[in-house]
C-alpha cells in the first residue's frame, strides 16, 4: 500500500509500524520504549506523529499504516509535544549535568567521579557519552527541566553477578522487562509496583540469581540508560575501537562486537543481525575479558632446562621443540582444541601427517556429533538450521539443557514457542526452558535410546507409516519387531503416557525440529543412540538440528575429512599411549594427562598454563582468539570470520604460526605461510570447508552470513541400520550406571582455562545453580546506598 | 583503633562518619584534616576535619564515596573500629578578621568549609556562604551553615532553586549584584575550587582553597602531594593544604589526579566482585588449572 510520510510517498507492506516505515526509509522518529525485536508498548509517547484525520498524536510505534494515510514526523507543535515529554521523563531523572552549562569543561575533569556509588548527573553514570537519553536531551534541544529535581534513593543492586542495577537512573521504557520474556523466555524481571511507584524488579525483590537471570545480558544491551551496567567496564571511558569477532564458545557461534580501550579487551557485545541477531549468552557477554587477559595466559616459549621451565627466546623454544619431535617422528600424538580457528587446524592437522608422522590432529574435545553422524552414513536433507528453527511447529529436545549449553539456539526456539510451537523436553533441561515445555518426559541417566525407540515404536503402532517409501523401512521396522512400549519407557525412566504423548505430537505434524547435543553424544553407545534419533527424524518427517559442542566441531571435522585417512581419534590416542606406542606428545587442546605414561617429550601449545605443563619439556604460548584472526564453521556450517581485536598477550603467535615454524624446522615443505589469510585462500581453493558434512547441511539452509561456504546438501533420506538398546527389565542396567551426567559444565572453557576459573562471577552464577543457594551471605556494596543510617 | 559512634549517608554518595578520637577532637583546628583506614590492608586517604566535640571527644568528617576506601568506609557502621584515625594534620586555615568573607562549598566540601566559616563568624567577619549543588536532593547541613552565615546561597542545576547556575555564575551574580567580598575561601572537587578562583580572579580577591591531591603519609615524607603554587613546589600535606588559589597551577592538579585512575577502577571492581564471591576462585592462581578437556585415560 502507499502512504505518505512528510510528503514523500513510500510503498509500504502494512506489516510494519509507522514507526518503522519512515526509518526503512531513512526518516528516524524520536523513540525511547520501542525496539526492533520487541512487541510496540507505547509507553514513553516520544514518537507521536500527527495523521491527517486523526484526532492528537498518535504514537507512531504502535499504529499501522493504511492506505493513504498521511504522516507529519516533524512539526514545532510536536516537537515542543516531545519536549514536554522528555522534560517529565527527565524530572524523575538525575538531570543535572545534562542540563549544566559547564557539562563538556566538567566531563574533562571528573573522570574518578565515575567511579561513585551513586549516579547523581552525567558525571557519575557509565553511560555518560554512550547513553541513549544524553542523545536524545541533545536531538530534542531540552536545555532545562521545569520540575524540581526528584531522587528515587532506591538502593543500587550490586549484589548480583556481572552487572549492577540502579533503578534509580530508570526511565521505565520497559525493554529490559520485554526483552526479558519475549526474547529470552526468561521472565527473570517484571514491573513491580504500578503508578508512580512503578520500578524494575523481581518477584519478592529476591536477587536476579535467585529470580532465575541467565545473566545473558540482554537487558543491559537494551537499556537506554546507566540503570543497567557491565561490572568490569562501567567506570571506563568508552571503547577507543570495535572489532567484530566470533564468540568461540560454542557451537552457534554468536557474532560479537568487542570494544577495545588502551589494547586491552574492555567488553564484548552481541553484535546486531547475523545468526544472534544481537543475542548472547552469559558466556560471550561477559567473560571474555576476563578469559583473554587472565592472569594464568603463558607469555613467553618456555623449555625444560635442568628440570625445570625457564623461559628462553622463540628461535630457541622452537629449534628444541623441533629437534625433540623430529627424533620420534611417527611416535608421536598430536591433539588439537575444537575451539581454534580452521586456519590453526588446517595448519595443525597438515603439521601431525607431514612433520610429526602421527596422521592428523586428534580433536581433544574427544568424539563430536558429527562424527557419529557421519560414522553412521547420516548425512544430507534432513539436517536443520539455525534459521528453521524460528518457524517450528513442534520442537523436541532430547535431553539437553539447550539454554544453558546453547543459548542462542534457545532463543530461536523461544521464537517459534511464542508464536504457538509445541515445546517437548525429553530429559534434561534448564531454567527458562521447562517453564515453557508442553511436556516433560522424565529420564533415567542413560535413558534416551530405550525412550528414542519406544517413541518410535508407538508411531508404528499407531500405524503413522507415513515414511514406508523411504529406503530402509522395512528393516527399520524389522528391527523395531521386538519391542515392547511400556517396556522400553520403564527403561528409559519415562511414563508411558508420556511416551505415547509424544508419539502423538510428532504425528500432529507442523514443521518438526529435533534438538540434542552432547548429552546423547557423551552416552557409552552414542553411535546407536544417534541412529535411533536419525531414524525417528526420517519416520516423522522431522529436521534434525545436531547442537555442535564448541565453535569449531565442524570447521575439525571439515578439515579431517578432506583427507582419505581420518586422524586418529581420542580413544586410539589413548590406546598407543597407554601400550607405549607413543614416545612423544604435543598437546595443541586441553588435556588432562595424570600420568608421564612412558612418554620422552611433550610439547604443550596453549594460551593457558595447565596441568600439563608442570611436565613439560616445551611450552609454545599461543594467541588467545581475539588476538589473532580466522574462520570458525557453526553447527549449521556458516564459516565465519573472527577479527583480531586487540595484539596477542606477550610473546605469544597465533597457533597456525607455531605449527608452521615448527614444520619448517622439522624440514616438512609448504609451511611458508605469511598470514591466517593464506592459508584460509588455501582452504577455499581446496574446497574443504565446503564439502558436504553432516549435521551441516539441509534443505532450506539459508545461505551462510559469513564468507564462502555452501556446504551442499548431498546425501538421501533414508533410514539407517540402529540396534535396539539392550532391554532392562527393571532397575538400572550396566548401561545406566555408567552413563555420564548431564555436566552444567562441560562448555564452561576456553582451551584450558576454565571460565569459571577466569570469572569468579560466573563461578559464583554457576555453584549457586548447582547448590540451589541463592547468594553467598556477605556483606556486600549494596549496603554502601542502602538509604540513611544504620 | 577508633571506634566509630555514627556512619550515616547523608545524601546520595555523601557519608558523615563521627568517630572517637580524644587527641584528635583536643588539638584540631579548622582547615585540618586526618588520615584514614577503614582496614588494616587498605589504603590511607586523607579527610578533612568537618566539626568536633571536645567533650565527647569526637571527630566528624564527611566523605564521598568514589572509590575503594571510601567504597570500604561506607560500609563500616557505628561500633566498628578504624586501625587508623591519626590527626590533626596539615596546617589551620588562616581566620582573621577580614570585613566580608566569601564561603564556598560543594560535595564534601560542604562539611569541610563549615568548622572555617565557624571561625571566621567568630572572629568577627561577615560570612557570606555559597553551596553549590547539581540538586535539591545533595544539600545536607544547611542549618548548621546557616547558623554560622550571615547570609546563605545555593548554586543548583535544579528547578527548585531557580537557578542552572554552577558556582562560579553565582559568584559574578553575587559581584555583580553588589556583594563586596574582602576574602573568599572554597572547598570541594577540584574543579568547584577552579571555577571559584576564575570567578574572584578579576575582582582582585584573595582566594584560598583547600588543595586535595593524591597524599600517602599526610606528614611529609613521600612527596605524593607535590603541587606547584606561585611557581614553587609545595607539599599540600605539610605546607598546606590551604593555598592562594589564584597562584595555583591547576593543570598539573588536575593531571596528577587522576594519574592512577586505571589501578583505581581496577582496585574497586576486584574489591567488589571479593565481596560478591567470597571463596569462588579469583582471577590470581596460577598452576595448575582445571582443563576443559577429556581425560586422556591410556587404554580407554
Ligand atoms: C587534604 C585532603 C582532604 C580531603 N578531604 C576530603 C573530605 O573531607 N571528604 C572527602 O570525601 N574527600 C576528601 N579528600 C579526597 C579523598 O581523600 C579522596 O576522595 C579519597 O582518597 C579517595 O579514595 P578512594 O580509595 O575511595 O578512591 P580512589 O579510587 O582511590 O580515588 C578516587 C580519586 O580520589 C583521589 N585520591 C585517591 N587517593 C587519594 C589520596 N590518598 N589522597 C588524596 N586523594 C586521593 C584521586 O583523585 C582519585 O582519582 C581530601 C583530600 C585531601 C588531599
Ligand atoms: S543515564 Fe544517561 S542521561 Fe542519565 S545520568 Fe546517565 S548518562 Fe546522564
Ligand atoms: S540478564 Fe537476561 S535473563 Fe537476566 S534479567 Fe536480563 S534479560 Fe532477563
Ligand atoms: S532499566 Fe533500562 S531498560 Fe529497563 S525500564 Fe529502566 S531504563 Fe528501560
Ligand atoms: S517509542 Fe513509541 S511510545 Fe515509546
Ligand atoms: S602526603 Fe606524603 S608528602 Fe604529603
Amino acid at each position: 500500500m502507499k502512504i505518505i510520510i512528510d510528503g514523500r510517498s513510500f510503498e509500504v507492506s502494512g506489516e510494519e509500524t509507522v514507526l518503522e516505515a519512515a526509518k526503512a526509509h531513512g526518516i528516524d522518529i524520536p523513540a525511547l520504549c520501542h525496539h526492533p525485536r520487541l512487541a510496540p508498548w507505547a509507553a514513553c509517547r516520544l514518537c507521536v506523529v500527527e495523521i491527517k484525520g486523526r484526532n492528537g498524536y498518535p504514537p507512531s510505534c504502535n499504529t499501522y499504516p493504511e492506505e493513504g494515510m498521511e504522516v507529519v514526523t516533524d512539526s514545532e507543535a510536536l516537537r515542543s509535544q516531545r519536549r514536554r515529554t522528555l522534560e517529565l521523563i527527565l524530572s524523575e531523572h538525575p538531570n543535572a549535568c545534562l542540563v549544566c552549562t559547564e557539562k563538556e569543561r566538567c566531563d574533562e575533569h571528573k573522570a574518578s567521579i565515575r567511579k561513585s556509588a551513586e549516579v547523581a548527573g552525567c558525571v557519575f553514570c557509565p553511560s555518560n557519552r554512550r547513553c541513549e537519553l544524553q542523545k536524545l536531551v541533545d536531538r530534542l534541544g531540552v536545555d532545562s527541566v521545569p520540575y524540581d529535581s526528584v531522587y528515587r534513593g532506591l538502593p543500587v543492586r550490586r549484589s548480583d553477578p556481572f552487572f549492577i542495577q540502579d533503578y534509580n537512573l530508570c526511565i521505565l521504557c520497559g525493554r529490559c522487562v520485554r526483552v526479558c520474556h519475549e526474547v529470552r523466555g526468561a521472565a527473570a524481571i517484571s514491573f513491580v509496583f504500578r503508578g508512580s511507584q512503578a520500578v524494575v524488579g523481581t518477584q519478592f525483590d529476591r536477587s536476579l540469581i535467585a529470580a532465575g537471570c541467565q545473566f545473558c545480558g540482554a537487558c543491559v544491551d537494551v537499556c537506554p540508560t546507566g540503570s543497567l551496567a557491565e561490572r568490569l567496564a562501567r567506570h571506563e571511558e568508552p571503547a577507543e575501537a570495535k572489532s567484530r569477532a566470533v564468540c568461540p564458545y560454542c557451537g552457534v557461534g554468536c557474532g560479537l562486537e568487542v570494544s577495545v580501550l588502551q589494547g586491552r579487551i574492555q567488553s564484548a557485545a552481541p553484535a546486531d543481525g547475523g545468526i544472534n541477531r544481537g543475542q548472547a549468552c552469559v558466556r560471550g557477554r561477559f567473560t571474555l575479558r576476563d578469559v583473554v587477559h587472565s592472569p594464568a595466559r603463558v607469555l613467553k616459549p618456555m623449555i625444560k632446562k635442568d628440570g625445570k621451565l625457564a623461559e628462553v627466546s622463540w628461535d630457541e623454544a622452537l629449534d628444541f621443540a623441533a629437534r625433540g619431535l623430529k627424533a620420534r617422528a611417527g611416535k608421536t600424538g598430536l591433539t588439537a582444541s575444537s575451539q581454534l580457528f580452521c586456519e590453526d587446524l588446517f595448519v595443525l592437522d597438515r603439521f601431525g601427517r607431514e612433520a610429526l608422522g602421527c596422521g592428523g590432529a586428534t580433536p581433544s574435545a574427544g568424539v563430536s556429533i558429527l562424527d557419529e553422524l557421519s560414522a553412521g552414513g547420516m548425512t544430507g536433507r534432513v539436517l536443520g538450521s539455525l534459521k528453521s528453527l524460528p518457524e517450528a511447529g513442534t520442537i523436541v529436545v532430547f535431553d539437553e539443557p539447550v539454554s544453558l549449553t546453547h543459548p542462542v539456539a534457545w532463543v530461536s526456539a523461544f521464537e517459534a514457542v511464542r508464536k504457538g510451537a509445541k515445546l517437548i523436553l525429553a530429559g534434561a533441561a534448564s531454567g527458562p526452558m521447562s517453564r515453557h515445555a508442553s511436556l516433560c518426559v522424565g529420564l533415567k541417566p542413560g535413558g534416551l535410546p530405550h525412550l528414542i525407540a519406544a517413541v518410535s515404536k508407538a508411531l508404528l503402532e499407531k500405524g503413522c507409516a507415513g515414511a514406508a517409501s523411504v529406503p530402509g523401512f522395512e528393516a527399520f521396522k524389522k528391527s523395531l519387531e521386538s519391542a515392547c512400549v511400556s517396556r522400553l519407557a520403564e527403561a528409559a525412566g519415562a511414563a508411558e503416557a508420556d511416551v505415547r504423548g509424544l508419539a502423538d505430537a510428532l504425528a500432529g505434524g507442523g514443521p518438526i525440529v529435533f534438538l540434542f547435543g552432547g548429552n546423547l553424544v557423551g552416552l557409552p553407545r552414542p553411535l546407536q543412540g544417534v541412529a535411533l534419533l536419525w531414524n525417528l527424524a526420517v519416520q516423522t518427517g522431522a529436521t534434525l538440528l545436531p547442537l555442535a559442542e564448541e565453535s569449531d566441531t565442524a570447521g575439525s571435522w571439515l578439515i579431517r575429512s578432506r583427507a582419505k585417512s581420518p586422524a586418529p581419534s581420542l580413544s586410539a590416542l589413548s590406546e598407543s599411549l597407554g601400550k607405549g606406542d607413543l614416545k612423544a606428545l604435543y598437546l595443541a587442546g586441553p588435556m588432562t594427562l595424570p600420568e608421564k605414561h612412558g612418554l620422552e617429550f611433550l610439547v604443550v601449545q596453549d594460551s593457558f598454563l595447565n596441568a600439563a605443563c608442570a611436565w613439560a619439556d616445551a611450552v609454545l604460548p599461543a594467541a588467545a582468539f581475539a588476538e589473532a584472526e580466522g574462520h570458525f564453521v557453526n553447527l549449521e556450517g556458516s564459516v565465519r570470520k573472527s577479527e583480531r581485536a586487540v595484539p596477542p598477550a606477550g610473546e605469544s603467535k597465533p597457533d597456525w604460526w607455531i605449527a608452521s615454524e615448527l614444520a619448517k624446522r622439522m624440514g616438512a615443505p609448504g609451511f611458508s605461510y605469511e598470514n591466517a589469510g593464506q592459508i584460509k585462500a588455501q582452504l577455499d581453493k581446496e574446497g574443504v570447508l565446503a564439502l558436504p558434512a553432516p549435521g551441516v547441511s539441509g534443505a532450506g539452509v539459508p545461505p551462510p552470513v559469513g564468507t564462502g561456504s555452501g556446504l551442499p546438501a548431498e546425501g538421501k533420506k533414508a533410514f539407517v541400520p540402529a540396534s535396539l538398546p539392550a532391554p532392562c527389565v527393571s532397575g538400572d542396567s550396566p548401561e545406566h550406571a555408567e552413563a555420564p551426567v548431564s555436566g552444567e559444565q562441560g562448555s564452561d572453557h576456553y582451551r584450558s582455562l576454565s571460565l569459571c576459573h577466569a570469572s569468579p562471577d560466573l563461578a559464583l552464577l554457576r555453584r549457586s545453580r548447582r547448590t540451589g543457594e541463592a547468594r553467598p551471605a556477605a556483606k556486600t556494596a549494596e549496603t554502601v546506598t542502602a538509604g540513611g543510617r544504620q | 583503633m577508633n571506634k566509630i559512634l555514627r556512619r550515616e549517608r547523608l545524601v546520595p554518595n555523601i557519608h558523615v562518619l563521627e568517630v572517637h578520637a580524644p587527641e584528635v577532637a583536643a588539638k584540631c583546628v579548622p582547615g585540618q584534616f586526618v588520615m584514614v583506614m577503614p582496614d588494616e590492608k587498605g589504603e590511607r586517604i586523607p579527610l578533612t576535619i568537618g566539626d568536633w566535640d571536645r567533650e565527647k571527644g569526637a571527630v566528624t568528617v564527611a566523605f564521598m564515596a568514589v572509590g575503594t576506601t571510601t567504597h570500604k568506609l561506607a560500609l563500616m557502621s557505628a561500633g566498628d573500629e578504624l586501625p587508623v584515625f591519626v590527626g590533626p594534620l596539615g596546617k589551620p586555615s588562616e581566620i582573621g578578621k577580614f570585613g566580608t568573607v566569601l564561603v564556598a562549598g560543594g560535595c564534601f566540601g560542604i562539611a569541610a568549609i563549615h568548622p572555617i566559616a565557624r571561625a571566621l563568624k567568630e572572629a568577627g567577619n561577615t560570612v557570606v556562604t555559597l553551596i553549590d549543588v547539581k540538586a535539591n536532593y545533595l544539600l545536607y547541613w544547611e542549618d548548621k551553615l546557616r547558623k554560622v552565615s550571615d547570609s546563605f546561597f545555593v548554586s543548583a542545576r535544579d528547578h527548585k532553586f531557580g537557578t542552572t547556575h554552577y558556582v562560579q555564575g553565582k559568584i559574578k551574580e553575587l559581584l555583580d549584584g553588589g556583594l563586596k567580598a574582602d576574602r573568599a575561601v572554597a572547598i570541594g572537587c577540584t574543579y568547584l575550587m577552579y571555577s571559584a578562583c576564575e570567578a574572584t580572579r578579576a575582582a582582585g580577591i584573595k582566594t584560598t582553597v583547600a588543595l586535595n591531591p593524591i597524599m600517602v603519609d599526610g606528614t611529609g615524607m613521600c612527596g605524593a602531594c607535590r603541587c606547584a603554587v606561585g611557581g614553587k613546589t609545595k607539599f599540600a600535606c605539610v605546607d598546606g593544604p590551604d593555598f592562594d588559589g589564584h597562584a595555583v597551577d591547576w593543570t598539573e592538579l588536575f593531571s596528577r589526579r587522576k594519574s592512577y585512575l586505571d589501578d583505581e577502577m581496577k582496585s574497586l571492581c576486584h574489591w567488589e566482585r571479593s565481596l560478591l564471591a567470597p571463596g569462588v576462585s579469583g582471577a590470581s592462581v596460577a598452576l595448575p588449572l582445571s582443563t576443559g578437556g577429556a581425560q586422556l585415560a591410556p587404554g580407554a
